[in-house]
Order: structure tokens, then C-alpha cells, then sequence
């Protein structure tokens, strides 16, 4: 696991509020190669889109890496100033995000907002930047790209503008991608279609992906690795196949036990009860204890590390390496 | 139940008062209109003199122990004509705001809940008023009924509705679709009823808002007319009018012309302080006018 | 989009002929004769008061005076002043049309960017003491009417430090201060108003793709935030010019400035309804025109109305 292209090790940040900071990501650590799709999956609450815009310098400036390291390409990004991040973000990493039908300018057409990367990033002229826009938006799937160049976004539907949000973060061909529930706010139809491209182009360009979704659906469509993310820390890491075949975390468990399944009916959807916790109410020791069916004596004071569980696989869970012991 | 309900009355009630007292604007500006209102009523009993006893004896005296702000043309006390000045423009602001509320608020549920023909009229006749500037209106008014405290209150009064109805209106449109109506009326209750007992409740907050905002403007409004001498007529005093008989002695007794802007200029940051406030409290994301 | 214009300027029509009926039914519905106040001593003089009469068109029935009324306003013509004894109104607000339209016009230019600069800057650092020092000077401008800080302002740059004329208009010197005046309280109300929009804007969606994009600062403000605080900004020209029309009447009647708006209170004091009358028609005009440019402007500005939805 040398995190080629992105290594986050002991990531923790801290937001500011009125009754002093509040933690909100505890020691974080995942990491991407070349060419991978991780799927940083959690329920809202988790820390996922905090851990995204951590890593893209986007957080309000209430916040404050408070530890940890993170290396994009080797590159070390904590403690980089403001300046040295804005080149940054746009052409090494690239961020697409949930809701296309407002992360438009409205008052600028689709082709020079894909156009602006290149003349930013890669100091094109307009109109070469304009002819590389239109052929970003015919390798995202979008008919007759010359004139749709010229549209404002209100006159394309959310698949087309999401596919634009593409375009623009392709465009300054990246190494990383962050997509942060990309498909969410999408029709069905339209999501399987929108993961569809982004395969297609990891294929093409290797651009290594981190999507982040609370859909274990899209992680099982797309991702080769898994992080499993819960009240701002990392509790389960597999390859994606043996997460499925094997969860271990008994969060984990329970996220995919919540999927409905095409194949066979249930009689009732398992919903994991309670409800994630607030940064201001995480338990000592394991987090998950208060809502873990097999949680031990020793879950409710001490805290877990995230460890070595099988080849390849972390875990930060008591159980899982002591499953003799008898429940709480 | 009654127990209950207080309990919730004084949560609901300390809830609000926190952020109201959290809010700079809010408290500043209900000092300084409170500061007013208790001039505007109770003034009367503190000033030293009446504020139509001419003197010519002691015309434009500097301000002094005598006559702490100095005297004017007619050797009256700046002071108390400046203090009975605030119910004046209070009086004023209270008319207008009462006129324009009930006549705007009425037409514009009648215009958004009933639709129709009433709709098309009431807007209509909005429109028309809205195409002319404020001041021109007030002017066009006071050339034909002439100059004079009613006048101040009917061409404000006539310049300020329309806005009203047209934020009736919108809040009303904006309700009528919503469920508690539908069952009000599937349950066969009338109109007025509905009108009054569910939608009024529910849009008094916006409302409320916007009078406090416009309160402010009326003032200003006030006050502009009557500097330009269409407005509140002599002897009753208005800081207005003051300023401008104020303006010809400003070289050598700026006294009265700038007392009467400091009062004037205080009562409207209240008034609008007061309004910004309630406004970030109430509706933070409304628009203005 | 032709057809949009050409819809909005027959819109016009209908405000402009109520404002004509109202400004012509107003005439009539004055009190008094003015005839007789015309004649004020001479009222023993039958042949000379209807020889008035007639050169005012006041015998002639009601429906024949307000066609020949709108007959002349068409070519220019709006009557003779009562107070002036025969004198064309035309001839007496001509040296106004130029001054104040002009004032205002002049007082909005500067004022816009002005307020929209102070707007942007005060929301880009939100609740620093810039943004606090540029608020309360805000709320000072918008709150203080025009003629109580002229009072302060001539007093001092007048009168104690004698920096500045005291009154008249020609020179330079002289329309400094009733220009600064009018500029004052537009561009604190305009920062006011783009302060709120920017904000806003600045927590969009589209703003957060632009940082992700690593668009630099400056470039967002200008090509991404500004364009779409102007929208909104825009429809508020309305309100700044009915305000900036009621300043010119307030600073011109203080320095004495021969413009429409001094031209009218004289005359409603005069009882000139002639002259009052066609002040407010022009000014309803005007406004009007002015509001009707902002309309077709937006299409300009915001392609969601310039160009149809289409959201396949």
C-alpha cells in the first residue's frame, strides 16, 4: 500500500465552534494507487465530504488540520499555504460533487467553464481552450458537443450537467478524482450511466478515483478498494470483493445488510438502529459500541487502532479479533 | 394543558429573546426607538416651554441654560419644539403605517386568495402606483389637496400600500397551496375565516418585518416633505422643517438647524437598526423595499 | 427577443396615458380660479379675463381642452404657466431638463461601482472590522436624509473650513457637494443591497466548483460572483431612482440650483399647476424610460431569460 498517488495517514481536524474545537476526523488513514477507484463509503455524518475537502484545501476556515499527513503524488499538502494549494486543485486533483443542478455558473456557457481549466491550468488560449472543451465533452458521452458548447447550463438536464462537472475536472487531466456523491441527486437510470462513464474513463486515463457515497449499490458497481468510514474515523479496509464476501467491522456488516437485493425479496429492510453520532457525543472507546449488537465488555473503554486484520485488510474492532468472548 | 402551554410560551419566548439580545442591530436600534417613543409620548411633560411661545425678545439665542438648544427665528426653544417634534413625526409614521397595513394587507389576500378578477384589479392599480416615483406622487397629492399634516399621511399613505399588497399577496399565493387550507376549506369554513384565523397568523412574521423596515422610511419620507415645505406646516414643529429654517442661519446660529438633524438622524438609524434586526431574527432572507 | 421589446415599450403607453389623465384631472380638480388669481387686482377687468381665458383655453369644455392638453404634450407643448403670466411651461423647465435628469444620471454613475465596491469588499472579509466599519457607515448613509447631512456638511466644508461654495450651480466647485449628496445615500443603499447579494453568491454551489477549479480570487469575484449579484442589483434601479429623484429636489431647492425639482416646489407654492403638472409628468417619463432599459437589460445579463430553458 504505497499510496502512489494519494497517502492519508493520522489525518485528524478540528472545527472551531463556540464551546471550543470539536473533532470532527480522528486519525484517518487511507490511501490510493495509480489508476484505483476507492470507495469511501458512511452514512452522513461520517466525515466523508470533510475528509474530500481536507484534502482539496476547501475547508471553511473554521477548520484546522489538527494532525496527520496528506501526500498527493508524494507531495506533502498539510501546511501548504493558500497560494501554494490553488494550483493545485483543479489540475493534480479534480473534485465533482453532489448536486450538478447548481455547481454551474449560470451566467457562463457549459464549454468555457470546462474551457477556464485549460486556460488556467494549462495556459491555452481561448479558443484552443475552447476546441480542447468540446472534445472533453464528446469523451463524456454528450451529442452534438460543438453546439451544446454554447449552452448555459439551464438548458441541460442534471445527467448532462453532471457530465459536464466530468469534463471539467477531466479536463485538467488529474491524477486524483474526488467524487462526492456524484450520482446521489441523479434518476436511477441516469446514475448507472454516469458510473458507467467514470470507468470508462479511469480506463482510459488512469485517474485514480475517490468515490464517496453512502451507497454500498455504487461501491459494489465501481470501486476495487473500500473504506469504510464512521463518526470521522476509518473502520474497516478491504479489497472491495472481499468486503462483500467477508465483512468483518460489524458496521459493515450491517451496511450490507441494508441493501435490498433485485433477487430475492425481504420482508423487512434491516435498518441499523440509533442514528450516527454528533462529533460532541462520541463515546469512549468504540464508537459504534452503543449501536453494535456484539459488542464486548472492553469496546466500552478503549479505544481500537486501526489493524491488520487478513492480507490486505484492516479493521479497528475488538470483536473482530477477539469473536470468542461473550457479548456485553 | 394551561401548564404546558406556558412552559412553552416561556421557551419559545427565551429562545428568541436570546438571539434578539445576541443581535447588535437589534439592540441598539430598540434603545435608541425606544429612547424616541418615550420622547414622543412623555416629551410634553419635560419641555421647558410650549413649543409655539414666540418671544421675539430672544431670537436665535445660542444654547445656554436657559434655552438648552438655543432658540429660533421667532425666539421659540429649539429644545421643546424639538421634543414635541417626535410625536409629530410618530403620530405621522403610526398613521401611515396603520393605513398602508390595512389597506394593503386586506387587498392583498383579497388579490391572492380569491385570484380572479379582484386579482387583475388590485394588481392593476399596483402597477400603475409603482410607475410613479414616491416623491412625485406625494407631490402630485399635495398640489391638489394642498399642504398639511393629512396630506403627509394620505400621499404617504397612497405611495406605500401598493408594496404592502404586493408582499400580501405573494405570502398568501405562496400558502394557499399548503395542506391546513385545503382542510380548512374542504371543511366548509368561510372565507374571512380562513383569511383571518389561518392564513393572517402565518404571514404576520414577514410582515412584520417589513413594517419594521419601512418604518424608518416613513419618517424620512416625513421629514423630506416637510423640509421641502409641502409637508407638516407651521407652528407645529417637525425636525423636517426645523432643518430647513435651520439652513438659512447656518453661518452664524447653526443651532437649530443641527440639533434637528441629530434628531432626525438618530430616530431613522433606530428605526432601521431596529428593522435590520428583526429582520435577520424573523426572515433573513428577505429582499428589500 | 424583438418581440419582447416591442411588448415592454407598449407597456409604457398605458402607464403614460394614466399619468397624462391623472396629471390633467388634478389640474381641473384643484380649488380656486386661477384665472381669478391671475387677475388678483384687476378682477373688475371683463374684457381682460376673457382674454385670459381663452389664451389659457380655459372656456373650452372639459374633453376639448385634455385632447388639445395630450395634442400638446406630444409636440412639446404643456400650456402656460399660471404664474408667469403667459409664459410657455416649456420655456421655464427647459434650463431644468437639463440640469436634473443630468444630476441624477451623473450622482447614479459614480454611485453604483461605488456601492458595489464597498458591497463586494465588505462580504469578502464578512465580519472582520472592515465589513463592521463599512456596515455602520452603510446604515449611516441610508438613515440619515440627505438635507440634515447637508447641514453638517456645509457647515463644515462651507462655512468653517470654506472649502466649498455655499450655493449656486456653473462651476465645478459648486456642484460638488450637492452631487456628493445624491451619491452618498445611492451608494450606501446600493453597497447595502450588493453586500447581501454577494454574500449569498459566495456560498453558492457554482462558487464551490470555481474553488475547486483553483480559480484565483480575483478572477472569481470578477467573472463568477459579480455577473450574478447584477441581476439582482438590477431590479432595484427602479427604488435608487425614485430615491435619487426626490435627493434632487431636496439638494437643488438647499443650493439653490435652477433644476425641475426646485422648479416644482416653487411652483406648488405658487399654485402653478401648469408647471407642476408637467414636472410630474416628465419625471413619471422618465422613470418609466429608465425602468424600461433596466427590463431590457436584464436579457443582457442573465441568459436564463435571454435564452428559453430547455432541461431535456
Amino acid at each position: 500500500m504505497s499510496g502512489s498517488v494519494l497517502n492519508i495517514s493520522g489525518l485528524s481536524v478540528d472545527f472551531a465552534t463556540l464551546r471550543g474545537p470539536l473533532r470532527v476526523l480522528d486519525g484517518v488513514d487511507f490511501s490510493l494507487e495509480e489508476g484505483e477507484i476507492l470507495g469511501l463509503v458512511g452514512e452522513s455524518g461520517s466525515g466523508k465530504s470533510v475528509s474530500a475537502m481536507t484534502v482539496m484545501g476547501l475547508l471553511p476556515d473554521t477548520a484546522r488540520i489538527a494532525a496527520g499527513s496528506i501526500r498527493l503524488g508524494g507531495r506533502e499538502l498539510v501546511g501548504l499555504g493558500r497560494k501554494a494549494m490553488r494550483p493545485l486543485r483543479g489540475r493534480d486533483m479534480a473534485m465533482i460533487f453532489q448536486e450538478p443542478m447548481t455547481s454551474l455558473n449560470p451566467v457562463l456557457t457549459v464549454g468555457f467553464q470546462i474551457a477556464e481549466t485549460r486556460m488556467l491550468h494549462f495556459g491555452e488560449s481561448e479558443p484552443a481552450a475552447m476546441r480542447k472543451a468540446v472534445e472533453m465533452m464528446e469523451a463524456v458521452g454528450i451529442p452534438d458537443p460543438a453546439a451544446r458548447a454554447l449552452d448555459y447550463p439551464h438548458q441541460l438536464s442534471g445527467g448532462m450537467r453532471q457530465r459536464i462537472m466530468i469534463a471539467i475536472a477531466m479536463a485538467g487531466e488529474p491524477r486524483l478524482l474526488i467524487a462526492d456523491e456524484p450520482t446521489t441527486a441523479l434518476d436511477v437510470t441516469i446514475q448507472a450511466q454516469i458510473l458507467d462513464l467514470m470507468l470508462d474513463l479511469r480506463d482510459r486515463t488512469g485517474t485514480a478515483i475517490l468515490m464517496i457515497t453512502h451507497d454500498m449499490g455504487v461501491i459494489a458497481q465501481m470501486a476495487d478498494r473500500v473504506a469504510v468510514m464512521y463518526a470521522g474515523q476509518i473502520v474497516e479496509q478491504a479489497g472491495a470483493d472481499d468486503l462483500f464476501d467477508h465483512p468483518a467491522h460489524p458496521y459493515t456488516n450491517r451496511l450490507l445488510q441494508s441493501i435490498p437485493s433485485a433477487r430475492h425479496r425481504v420482508d423487512r429492510l434491516k435498518i441499523i438502529p440509533g442514528t450516527t453520532p454528533s462529533p460532541r457525543d462520541f463515546a469512549l472507546g468504540c464508537r459504534f459500541q452503543p449501536r453494535c449488537e456484539d459488542a464486548l465488555t472492553r469496546c466500552l473503554s478503549e479505544a481500537q487502532v486501526l489493524a491488520q486484520y487478513a492480507p490486505d485488510r484492516l479493521v479497528r474492532c475488538w470483536r473482530c479479533f477477539e469473536p470468542a468472548e461473550g457479548v456485553v | 394543558m394551561a401548564g404546558l402551554f406556558s412552559r412553552l410560551s416561556a421557551a419559545w419566548h427565551s429562545d428568541l429573546a436570546l438571539r434578539f439580545r445576541r443581535n447588535r442591530n437589534a439592540m441598539i436600534g430598540s434603545i435608541l426607538v425606544s429612547l424616541v417613543l418615550f420622547v414622543a409620548l412623555f416629551g410634553g411633560l419635560f419641555a421647558p416651554y410650549e413649543y409655539d411661545r414666540i418671544n421675539m425678545a430672544v431670537i436665535w439665542e445660542p444654547p445656554g441654560a436657559e434655552f438648552l438648544m438655543g432658540t429660533d427665528a421667532l425666539g421659540r426653544d429649539v429644545f421643546s419644539r424639538i421634543l414635541i417634534g417626535a410625536r409629530i413625526s410618530m403620530l405621522v409614521a403610526a398613521s401611515v403605517l396603520a393605513i398602508t397595513f390595512v389597506i394593503g394587507v386586506t387587498l392583498g389576500m383579497i388579490a391572492g386568495y380569491f385570484g380572479g378578477w379582484a386579482d387583475t384589479l388590485i394588481m392593476r392599480t399596483v402597477d400603475i402606483i409603482f410607475a410613479f416615483p414616491e416623491l412625485i406622487l406625494a407631490i402630485l397629492v399635495a398640489a391638489v389637496i394642498g399642504t398639511g399634516t393629512g396630506t403627509v399621511i394620505v400621499a404617504l399613505s397612497l405611495v406605500w400600500w401598493p408594496g404592502i399588497a404586493r408582499l400580501t399577496r405573494s405570502l398568501v399565493l405562496s400558502l394557499r397551496e399548503e395542506m391546513y387550507i385545503d382542510a380548512a376549506i374542504s371543511s366548509g369554513t368561510h372565507p374571512a375565516r380562513i383569511l383571518l384565523r389561518h392564513l393572517l397568523p402565518n404571514i404576520a412574521s414577514p410582515l412584520i418585518v417589513r413594517a419594521s423596515v419601512g418604518v424608518g422610511f416613513i419618517v424620512m419620507a416625513e421629514a423630506t416633505l416637510s423640509f421641502l415645505g409641502i409637508g407638516v406646516q407651521e407652528p407645529t414643529p417637525t425636525w423636517g422643517g426645523m432643518i430647513r429654517d435651520g439652513l438659512d442661519s447656518l453661518r452664524t446660529d447653526p443651532h437649530l438647524a443641527l440639533y434637528s438633524s441629530l434628531a432626525l438622524g438618530i430616530t431613522i438609524i433606530g428605526f432601521n437598526m431596529l428593522g435590520d434586526g428583526l429582520r435577520d431574527l424573523f426572515d433573513p432572507k428577505m429582499g428589500e423595499r | 427577443m424583438l418581440t419582447f421589446i416591442v411588448k415592454r415599450v407598449m407597456g409604457l403607453v398605458p402607464v403614460l396615458l394614466i399619468a397624462v389623465i391623472l396629471t390633467f384631472l388634478a389640474n381641473q380638480a384643484v380649488p380656486g380660479d386661477p384665472i381669478a388669481a391671475l387677475l388678483s387686482d384687476r378682477s373688475g377687468d371683463a374684457a381682460l379675463e376673457a382674454r385670459l381665458r381663452a389664451a389659457y383655453g380655459l372656456d373650452r369644455p372639459l374633453l376639448e381642452q385634455f385632447i388639445s392638453y395630450i395634442g400638446g404634450i406630444l409636440s412639446g407643448d404643456f400650456g402656460l404657466s399660471f404664474r408667469f403670466a403667459q409664459m410657455p411651461v416649456s420655456q421655464l423647465i427647459g434650463e431644468g431638463l437639463l440640469i436634473t435628469p443630468l444630476m441624477a444620471l451623473g450622482a447614479l454613475a459614480i454611485a453604483f461601482p461605488l456601492g458595489v465596491l464597498m458591497g463586494t469588499l465588505a462580504a469578502i472579509r464578512q465580519n472582520s472590522w472592515v465589513d463592521t466599519g463599512i456596515i455602520l457607515v452603510l446604515v449611516a448613509g441610508i438613515s440619515i436624509p440627505n438635507f440634515a447631512m447637508a447641514t453638517g456638511l456645509v457647515y463644515v466644508f462651507a462655512l468653517q473650513l470654506r472649502w466649498l461654495p455655499v450655493a449656486g450651480w456653473g462651476s465645478v466647485e459648486q456642484a460638488i457637494m450637492p452631487l456628493t449628496l445624491l451619491i452618498i445615500p445611492t451608494a450606501a443603499y446600493i453597497a447595502r443591497l450588493s453586500r447581501t447579494y454577494m454574500l449569498e453568491v459566495l456560498r453558492t454551489d457554482y462558487i464551490r466548483t470555481a474553488r475547486a477549479k483553483g480559480v484565483p480570487e480575483r478572477v472569481m469575484l470578477l467573472r463568477h460572483a459579480l455577473r450574478n449579484t447584477m441581476v439582482p442589483l438590477l431590479t432595484t434601479v427602479g427604488i435608487i431612482l425614485g430615491g435619487l429623484l426626490s435627493g434632487t429636489f431636496v439638494v437643488e431647492t438647499i443650493f439653490n440650483i435652477p433644476g425641475l425639482g426646485s422648479l416644482a416646489i416653487q411652483a406648488i407654492f405658487a399654485r402653478d399647476y401648469p408647471v407642476t403638472m408637467a414636472i410630474v409628468l416628465l419625471f413619471t417619463a422618465f422613470y418609466a424610460g429608465i425602468n424600461l432599459l433596466v427590463d431590457l437589460s436584464y436579457g443582457l445579463l442573465d441568459p436564463r431569460i435571454r435564452v428559453g430553458g430547455g432541461g431535456r
